[in-house]
């Protein structure tokens, strides 16, 4: 029954992989910087999360390097981070091994974070989570303000609506997160019995 | 007891290995952005561009194009009296940048026929678009700006392979702009023979270009 789910999550990863990897549909995407952006790589991140379902043992071992969420919270932190530097997105364009590592690391991004999730208590998330919608709604703004165009492969106006869209990104973030952990923060009551002293 | 605090009660070591994954983490990511923003100091393709081109030239392949005379001639050491080119990218039926790229050449020409300009600085206008920019609508552009033939060669390649190889070793990124024309780098090149591109100045620099380019003439 277990060995079913993981290979059920692992086929779902291997099948969204190869359809967000189809040349159609990955070009459609990286086309448009606010696609590539906010559409391709939630995406990648989620199959990774996807694809530790289905690998328990490597998350285990994953688990030993990351106490309390840290270093899988640090990971995505830093990958989502490092592909919104407009050169780094020039360069995952311009050459297959950039777009690789891309792709890698924002999958090893969900993966980590799907067993940190569990790891960590909320002020180690409200850290990282405070930090990324920060990066992400100034880096948004950053994009609208630009008059020129950062990035070779993108128009000013695609710019414009990528930047927009960081800015929901940002506060979309906070708000899942403050939604998802509602109980443990006290926004919301814990259900009844659940309740620990 | 939450996470926190049994790694509170434990002590700091169970933390370490997490701690040491972190560093390296740390270490990779920053060393990956150094590279991408050529050490945090340019933060547009365009920039670290230009930036690395000035650090490490880049070296061109011999380039064969048609020129507005309609004659096929070999960039970048088919004229042996060129000792330095200010090149820029162009397609001519383009409205906005391409325009002031050719009136600031237009400046430029004219400073160069200055009794103590040095000889062998020479403009090159290339085109992108191939496919439209026969001999004859290279002239017309020609013409539009009064390029001198001598000092002025307005060309397109003749292949495609060689403008793509050509855009890619300089760096030269060509996207359509929505509105049937282009968007690309514009800037001005400076390339020496046989096919050295050695520095990039933003358009508005056409001066100090040519003061560059004179100073590696001369």
């Amino acid at each position: 029954m277990r060995l079913r789910r993981e290979n059920a999550a692992l086929a779902m990863a291997g099948a969204a992989t190869a359809a967000l990897a189809a040349p159609a549909v990955r070009h459609g995407l990286e086309a448009d910087m606010a696609l590539h952006m906010l559409v391709e790589f939630p995406a990648v991140v989620a199959i990774g999360a996807v694809a530790a379902r289905g690998l328990p043992r490597l998350a285990d071992a994953f688990a030993r390097v990351d106490r309390l969420g840290l270093a899988g919270w640090l990971l995505a932190s830093l990958a989502l981070a490092y592909w919104m530097i407009p050169p780094a997105l020039d360069a995952a364009l311009a050459g297959a091994g950039a777009n690789a590592a891309k792709f890698a690391s924002l999958a090893l991004a969900g993966f980590a974070l799907r067993g940190s999730w569990r790891r960590s208590p909320p002020m180690v998330e409200a850290f990282f989570v405070g930090n990324f919608a920060w990066m992400s709604a100034t880096v948004g703004l950053v994009y609208q303000e630009a008059e020129a165009q950062l990035c070779l492969n993108y128009l000013a106006d695609g710019q414009q609506r990528a930047g927009r869209g960081l800015v929901v990104l940002a506060i979309a973030a906070g708000a899942a997160w403050l939604f998802a952990r509602r109980r443990a923060l006290g926004i919301a009551p814990a259900p009844q019995g659940a309740r620990q002293a | 007891m939450s996470a926190a605090r049994a790694a509170a009660a434990t002590g700091l070591r169970p933390l370490l290995p997490t701690l040491a994954a972190m560093a390296i983490l740390l270490v990779v990511a920053l060393a990956a952005a150094s590279r991408a923003t050529a050490g945090f100091r340019a933060w547009t393709t365009e920039e670290v561009r230009r930036l690395r081109v000035a650090e490490q030239p880049v070296a061109l392949s011999e380039l064969p194009v048609w020129a507005s005379d309609g004659r096929e001639r070999a960039l970048w050491g088919g004229d042996p009296l060129a000792r330095a080119w200010l090149v820029t990218f162009i397609y001519t039926r383009c409205p906005s940048a391409c325009r002031s790229l050719g009136t600031e050449f237009q400046q430029l020409q004219a400073a160069m026929r200055s009794p103590d300009a040095a000889p062998g600085v020479r403009l090159a206008s290339i085109s992108f678009d191939r496919a439209r920019d026969s001999p004859e609508a290279l002239a017309a552009y020609a013409l539009r700006y009064g390029a001198d033939r001598a000092a002025w060669l307005v060309a397109a390649p003749a292949s495609e392979a060689g403008l793509e190889r050509l855009l890619a070793e300089a760096g030269v990124v060509v996207i359509g702009d929505g509105m049937g024309g282009y968007a690309h780098n514009a800037a001005i090149h400076v390339v020496v023979p046989p096919g050295r591109l050695v520095r990039i100045f933003a358009m508005d620099q056409h001066r100090e270009a040519l003061d560059f380019a004179a100073r590696i003439a001369r």
